[in-house]
Formats: structure tokens, sequence, C-alpha cells
């Protein structure tokens, strides 16, 4: 054993061994990128009225909602932007920087679970798809293939028609038309990582194929799995807005973003403001996401930047 | 013999986010015309910022040069403009990598690229291009009708040859090539250092050959340079450093490979690892793994020494220590 | 010399691959034997199925037919259950130290992790596990506090330190070593050669060395097998192999070595052409086409190994005209 320890490499003084966890590299990257922390920041600031709104809803038993976000003060009809009322006001007399601030949580919160419930969905099923690949890969994804092959408009529609209109049916619809899409990316990710030395390293040892595709496949194949996760949020939020928009959606008196765009359209060449602020709204938030998206995917870039 | 191509004192850093990487430190290197030198060095001393630097393909954020010149034919490279120096490359200058899967354009075909490589320096017709092209792929040992083929239907090394057939077809002065036979197998490594050998003569062209095998250059290259953590630590003629080695690294590189002709038992292995480029000691670079070192090493950092003809090596004990056998 | 016991022993072992332009025939008829504590070298250049051989030892890919016999017994038929404990005997160190570790893992993660997955220690056993990664770590010389790092911060050598601790972590009696120095700088090449020869006499390992450097086999190996597109074309004692070397393709490999010493050359052999495609081979000599020897029957006629020197077989019939050959392997043990 002696022979053994006089080999032993020389520890060098200028190293430094960094003994951060993957998360604070990560994490350490992603800082540096302006353009994704100012998506960050967005994210975090709709985020927080998220939570202002939820809370003050709940404390307040829904009284200020009900007075100033629904309920009607006609003679305010059609304000323009003033100091009492900075976004000016809607058809109805409301408020309409309020209507907004309170239409957060349909975006946030439908969105975010949309693409949860794809991946929820999705994942698995691409999973294993590309951990067995043969018949069952093709099984799988020729399924896929049918549901991606429809618009997602008419999928929506469809849910919904056979459904009925409601919140849930909303999700159910948003959740299954990207379930397809989900399912490619993890399958994709899984094959790229399947055939990994390390994969064959675990199997030499006698691991099984569950303890393979938790702890060794998945790890290191969510990395894009969660930039699509990011970016999609984007989409779902849009497509939430679409289908509120054409009234398949969240329903007035809702301020949901898009129930307030399908209203304002009559009103445009009068009250612009009613359109565009909510319009802004949208496009900021879609824009975060995917500057965060991105900074997310150059973050968890594995180490061969160097 | 007259002198191509001469490095004097080229300094090159890349500055990253976390430091200053320091590459290159005052290299001097000489290239003979019709010379083979073999650039011998282990990943990240610097061989192939090196090549870069003289062909001035270093991407100019990160990297710098510091200070230096790179003379051809006693035009300093690094001053000229960016038309003469695109002029000189591939036509007077060429370089080869080590990788022949992804030199070569994928969706052109072979002959295409020869005499892509023709047309762009010489002004000849299309069919004359082709007509050399033809010549330059059977002068490397692949028969012309195979002229017509994508690089994915070659193996390896006749990728390679292909990669060697472009470099050299408008007969530059100087070649350089970066591990040219190091992703290939032995046997088509012998041919394509035999089929280089022959071309050499044919053209006279003066290579530098990069690799970190002793062995290729023993037998290759008429002189070599010894290349550690940024530095040239020893050069001169090939037989004269085989026979008779005065740098520690360069004496510890020749006893870690296992030889054929060899009985020996164990191999003596360099402990450690290269400094960090980011963090180089301020005395020599070599310090923390040299068995011959001394407390001055640490603090002092060596010049060349000039040992006999055209021998050097840059280490206090040049003179008297040596790999010359007991 | 103690008569040293067989420890591995693998008869007419074929793993042929079903592609869509026909049957890759990767390893075709391969038996040899090797003894506890003795190295057995692997030779041969790209696609000449060294990798599949190896991998199929360790059932890693199942063998198309053959027999492998591990201290006796077949381990061919061996259930899931009998296979997975039999893992802990052997073991594969591989060629590329970046793509064989987890990059999610830290270094104690990855060499611990056998050790949890054939249950030798359970999850919550903290401290035994750390006691078991701190002497595999010694064992094969890297620092304490890497510990707590991952794969990407550390450099190639350090990195396969890591895989051959993890392959030792579950005490096994048997390793394929695949191509294990290829991907490190010569500096470093010799320190791991070093540590593995070292962790061999300690420890009374048995290595099946893999590799297509054939100055790092005669270095480590007791004999060497070479092999051609699937074939063995040559076995012998180490020794045996470089003095005499039989078969054509063996001495062309050999001259093809650059030699560190400009006033030696090796007499080269250049060989003509390319390795031809592995798919759908035909009978007869697989390396005839390059070979400056060969005669019309090379292609036709069957090409067994055949014993030319006590311990010595070369698979070329016009080599083993020229001496009077004796039989065949199969019948009796070698070495």
């Amino acid at each position: 054993m002696c022979a053994l320890n006089n080999k032993i490499t020389v520890e060098s003084k200028v190293e430094t061994v960094r003994d951060r966890t993957l998360f604070q590299q990560a994490w350490n990257q992603f800082k540096r990128n302006r353009r994704a922390m100012v998506g960050l920041w967005i994210i975090a600031t709709l985020v927080f009225i998220l939570i202002v709104t939820i809370l003050i809803d709940f404390l307040t038993d829904y009284s200020i909602y009900d007075s100033f976000v629904i309920k009607q003060n006609l003679r305010n009809k059609l304000a323009k932007p003033s100091l009492k009322h900075f976004l000016g006001c809607d058809e109805f007399g409301r408020d309409l920087l309020l209507r907004i601030l309170w239409g957060t949580k349909y975006s946030l919160l439908l969105g975010f679970s949309a693409v949860s419930l794809s991946f929820l969905i999705g994942g698995p099923f691409g999973m294993i798809a590309g951990f067995y690949g043969g018949k069952i890969d093709n099984a799988i994804m020729r399924v896929m293939d049918v549901f991606m092959a429809c618009p997602f408009i008419l999928l929506a529609m469809a849910i919904v028609a056979a459904l009925g209109i409601s919140t849930t049916n909303l999700l159910i619809a948003l959740g299954v038309s990207g379930m397809a899409s989900f399912s490619r990316v993890t399958r994709a990710s899984v094959m790229a990582v399947k055939d990994m030395e390390y994969v064959e390293a675990a199997r030499a040892v006698g691991a099984s194929d569950l303890r393979i595709i938790v702890q060794y496949i998945f790890p290191n194949a969510m990395a894009p799995i969660l930039v699509q996760i990011t970016l999609r949020i984007g989409t779902a939020i849009l497509l939430v807005a679409g289908l509120s928009y054409i009234g398949l959606g969240i329903q007035p008196p809702a301020p949901e973003w898009g129930a307030i765009l399908t209203s304002a359209k009559m009103y445009m060449r009068d009250a612009w403001h009613i359109s565009a602020f909510p319009g802004l709204f949208l496009v900021t938030t879609v824009v975060a996401f995917n500057l965060f998206g991105d900074g997310l995917r150059d973050a968890l870039d594995p180490k061969l930047k160097k | 013999m007259e002198k191509i191509l001469e490095i004097k004192n080229l300094t090159v850093h890349y500055e990253i986010e976390d430091g200053t990487v320091h590459a290159l430190n005052e290299i001097n290197l000489v290239l003979e015309e019709g010379i083979t030198l073999g650039l011998i060095g282990e990943t990240g001393a610097g061989k192939t910022t090196l090549a870069k630097a003289i062909m001035r393909i270093i991407p100019q954020p990160p990297g710098k040069v510091v200070s230096g010149e790179v003379l051809f034919n006693g035009t300093n490279l690094l001053k000229i403009n960016k038309t003469a120096m695109r002029k000189i490359r591939g036509e007077q200058i060429s370089m080869i990598f080590q990788d022949p899967m992804s030199s070569l354009n994928p969706v052109m075909k072979v002959g295409d690229q020869i005499a892509e490589a023709i047309k762009t320096h010489e002004h000849i017709s299309s069919v004359e291009a082709n007509q050399k092209a033809c010549e330059m792929i059977e002068l490397v040992g692949i028969n012309a009708e195979r002229m017509e083929e994508y690089p994915h239907q070659f193996s390896g090394g006749m990728k390679q040859r292909v990669v060697i057939a472009i470099a050299l077809a408008c007969s530059p002065k100087v070649l350089i090539a970066d591990e040219p036979t190091t992703a290939l197998d032995v046997t088509i490594q012998a041919q394509v250092l035999e089929m280089m050998q022959n071309l050499k003569k044919k053209f006279n062209t003066a290579t530098i050959l990069i690799t970190h095998d002793l062995g290729i250059v023993a037998q290759n290259c008429e002189k070599a340079a010894i290349i550690y953590a940024g530095e040239i630590v020893e050069r001169g003629v090939t037989r004269e450093i085989f026979k008779d080695m005065r740098h520690p690294y360069t004496i510890g590189l020749m006893n870690s490979i296992p030889k054929i002709h060899s009985d020996k038992q164990r191999l003596s292995p360099i402990t450690g690892l290269m400094p960090d480029p980011m963090s180089l000691p301020s005395g020599c670079r070599f310090y923390e793994r040299c068995k011959f070192a001394i407390e001055k090493c640490k603090h002092e950092a060596p010049e060349m020494v000039h040992v006999g003809g055209e021998h050097w090596a840059r280490c206090f004990f040049a003179k008297s220590i040596s790999n010359r056998v007991e | 010399m103690t008569e040293r016991k067989e420890l591995l022993r693998v008869e007419h072992l074929k793993k042929y691959f079903e592609t869509r332009r026909g049957t890759l025939s990767a390893v075709d008829d391969v038996s040899f034997s090797i003894n506890e504590g003795e190295t057995l070298g692997v030779v041969g250049e790209s696609g000449c199925g060294k990798s599949t051989l190896g991998r199929a030892i360790l059932r890693l890919h199942e063998p198309t037919s053959g027999k492998i016999f591990f201290n006796g017994e077949n381990i061919l038929s061996y259930d899931k259950i009998k296979m997975k404990k039999l893992r802990s005997s052997m073991q594969i160190i591989f060629q590329d130290p970046y793509s064989s570790l987890n990059p999610r893992m830290t270094v104690s993660q990855a060499i611990a992790a056998p050790l949890i997955i054939q249950g030798i220690f359970r999850p919550k056993e903290k401290d035994e596990i750390q006691k078991k990664v701190d002497e595999m770590m010694t064992l094969v010389g890297l620092a304490k506090r890497f510990a707590n790092s991952y794969p990407h911060e550390l450099d190639g050598g350090r990195r396969q330190r890591i895989g051959i601790a993890r392959a030792l972590s579950l005490d096994p009696k048997f390793i394929v070593c695949d191509e294990p120095v290829s991907a490190l700088d010569v500096s470093i090449q010799a320190q791991i050669l070093n540590l593995m020869q070292e962790l061999q006499e300690q420890l009374g390992l048995t290595y099946l060395f893999i590799t297509h450097d054939l100055s790092v086999v005669k270095h480590l190996s007791d004999n060497i097998l070479v092999m051609y597109l699937g074939h063995v074309v040559e076995l012998a004692d180490s020794k045996k192999l470089f003095k005499n070397p039989l078969h054509p393709y063996t001495k062309a490999l050999l001259s093809a070595i650059p030699i560190p010493d400009p006033d030696l050359s090796m007499e080269r052999i250049l060989l003509e052409g390319e390795i031809t495609s592995p798919i759908n081979l035909s009978i007869g000599c697989r390396f005839a086409k390059r070979c400056s020897l060969m005669r019309p029957d090379c292609l036709t006629g069957k090409i067994e190994l055949k014993e030319i020197e006590p311990g010595h077989f070369v698979a070329c019939n016009i080599v083993a005209s020229k001496f009077n050959s004796r039989c065949s392997i199969g019948k009796e043990r070698w070495v």
C-alpha cells in the first residue's frame, strides 16, 4: 500500500477546486447573461403581481375585485389614460390597469399548468419511446404524429365543443395539444443520452432499467426539456389569449388579456388604449419567457463551452 | 538553406471572463526550405495556438497577439492587411487539421473541394482546375474516379489524403500539419506519413508537423522543437536531440513512453500535470514536475541555453543533464 | 512459478449484428483463455471487433453463439439474477474518460454507485459508504479533496482514475480494459499504466487489455491476441509475438509503429488499401486482399488457428504450411 501512496499525483498549488453544485454553476453562468436576467426580472415581477392579486382577493373576499375590476362605471366609459386611471378605462368604465393586473394570474397560471400537463403526459411517452426503441418507439410516435397533424385551434375547439367551455377543459385542450412535441423533445433527449458510456457502465454494474432511466438518463436529458418548458410557456400564454379571444377560453367579465382584447376590437378606432395595453403586456410576457428560456439553455449547456 | 518562416518572440494571450490565458510565451522558431520541423507537445501546451497564430486564424477577441513577429520570406504576416493574408493562406502557407471527419464539407464532392482550392488562388478555368484536381488526387494515392464522390463515402485515412491534396493543390511553400494522423489507425498512419514524405520530396514543401508522438518525429522530421506550457523548451536537429536530450521534460517524455525495443518493466512517468495557463508560476514552468529542480528554479525562469550546434534547451542544467544511456 | 488457475475461457464466441445492409460479423469464432492474475492484450485496428469482444464477454452485448466460462461455469446460461451477482466479479474500464462518467454525479457518488446498486451498502449507511469511497480514492491516487467535484472540473487523467476506482469498488477479479489510456496525454498515460500494473500485482487482478497500441500492450501483457475484422489472426505469449511475429498482418502492424529513435527504422511493410467492410463477409481469409502473400486458396479455404510453435497460434495457411502445423485450438490448453 505504501508504494501506491507515493504515486499520488502532485497536488498543484495553483489549482482551485470549486466545490459548487451543478445548480450554482448554472446560476453563475445564467447571471452573466444580461438579456436573460431582464427576462427573469420581468417574470419575477409578473409572479409578484400574481401573488399580490390572489392575496388581495383572498383577504378581501373578492370585494376589491368586484368593485374595481368587475363593477361597471359607465361615467368613465372609454376614458383615455389620465392621472386617475393610468391606462384609461374600458368600455364599461373599469380601470384598465387594474383589469390587466388582475388578468395576470390567468395567463401565468394557465400557461404554466398547460405546459406542465403537456410534459406530464408527453414526457413519459417520449422517454419510453426513446429508451426502448423499435416497435414501441414506432407505435408511440405514430400516435403522437396524429396529434401533431391536427391544427391546434381545431383540436382545442373540438375538445371544448365536446366537453364544454370551462377553465378545466381549456387546460385539457392545451395540455393534450402540446404533448406531442414534448414527447418528441424528450425522446430525442433520451436517445442522445442512452448510448453514452456512463449508461453502459451502470449496466455493467447490474443497474436495472428503471434505475438507469431515473438516475442516469433523466437528469442528463433534462436540460433541453427544461428549456422547452420555459419557451413553451410563452406560446401557451399566447394560446390561452387566443382561445379566449375567439370566445372558447376564459369568458368575460374575467379580465383575462385575450378576453379584454376581444371586446376591445370594436372600439379600436376611438379607444386604442384598450387594445394596445393588454397587447403590450402579452408581448412583454412572452418575450420575457423567451429570453429566460434562451438564457437557461446557454447556462445549462454542458461545460464543453470552455 | 534559406529561411522561409521565422517566428520571433511571439506571445499570444486569450482574454476570457475568468482571467487571461497565457497561451504562448516568446516563441522563437525557424523553418528552412524543404525541412520538416516536428513540434512536440501535449494537450494544452500551445501547439495548435502556434499553428493558428502563424495562419492568423486566432479569433481576435478573445485571442490577442501581445508581441512578436511571424516572418514569411521576410514579411511580417501579423502586420499585413487581411486581403494580403488571405492570398497567402492556401497558396503560400497551408494548414491541415487533426480531424478528417470535420475538415471536409459534407455536401460538396471531393473533387470540387480540391478544385475550389485551386480556383481561389489561381486564375485558371474550371476545366483546368478540375484537371489539376485530378492530378492532385492521384498524387495522394486515390483513384481519380473517386473525384465525384462525397466525403462520407471515404474512410478516415482517405479523407485525410483528400485534405492533404487540398492543402498541397497550390504548391505552398509551407505546410502546417496539426496532428494529421492522430485520429488514424497505425497502419493507415504509416501509409499517410509515407505519402507525405514522397510529396515533400516532390514539392520541396517546408513542413511543421505538430504531434505528441515522439516516434513520428524521430522517423519523419529533420528538426524538432518541444513545447511545454506555451514555451519552447528544447529545439534543434532531431538526431542531436534524441541522442542527447537536455531538458528534463523531454527526458521525462522519452522515459514515459512504452517502447517496442525495450524490456523495461516499469515506465517512469512524469508526475503531476501541466500548470494552469491562467496562473503560471513565476519561475520555471516545469518546476513542479521536475526531478532535477532546485530552489532557484522555483523563482527564476530559465532562458534558452545553447548546448551545441543548433541545439538549445531552456534549463539551468542544460549543459549538464542528458538522457544519454548509462 | 506457481501453476496459475484458469479464470476465463472463451470458446468459439460469435457476435453478429443484423443491419439493413446485411450481417455484420463483429466477432467471429474467437477462442482463448486467461489465467488468474494475468493480462491478455487484445490488439487490432478500428473495426477488428476488439471492443465488441470485451463487451460480449461481459454480456453487455449478448453473444450470438459460443461459450464463456468464468471460474469453470458457462455464464451464458445464467439468468438475470445470477448475472447481476456475477457482475461484481467482472468489471470494465472505458476508453473515454469524458463520456464514461455521469456528468451529474460527483466523484464520490460515481464510485459509490456500484456498491449501492449491488446492495453491498444501503443509501442510508453514509459513513460506511464514505469509508469505502475514501479507500478507493486512495488506492487509485485521487486526492480526497476531489470527493465532491464533478467530472467536468477534472482533467482526463483524474477522470480515468475515477473510472478505475469505480471498476474496483466491487472487488472484481476480472476487468475488461477498453483502451483505457488511448484518450490520455502521453505523460498521463504512463501514470495510469503504472497504476494499473501496481493494482494488478497488489490485488491479483486479471485483465483483458484492449488497445490498438502495440507498444502499450507489450509492456503490460503476458499474452497477446491480434484481431482483424472479427477473426483472431495470431495468438501468442507476448515475448514470442514481438520476437517472431508470424502473421503478415501482425508483421505489418509492428512495422508501422514509429520508433522514437532516428537511427532505428523498422523494415516498413506497407499495406495496400484499406480495411474492407465487415458486412456480409465471405469465407476465407479476411486479410487476403491486402496481403502480399495472397494465394487463390486464401479466399476460398477455411482458415483456422494453428499452433506453429508451443503457445504460438497463427491463422494463416501459408505460414502454417511452412511449418509442421500441429493440432488446432480447442483441445489443448495453451501457455
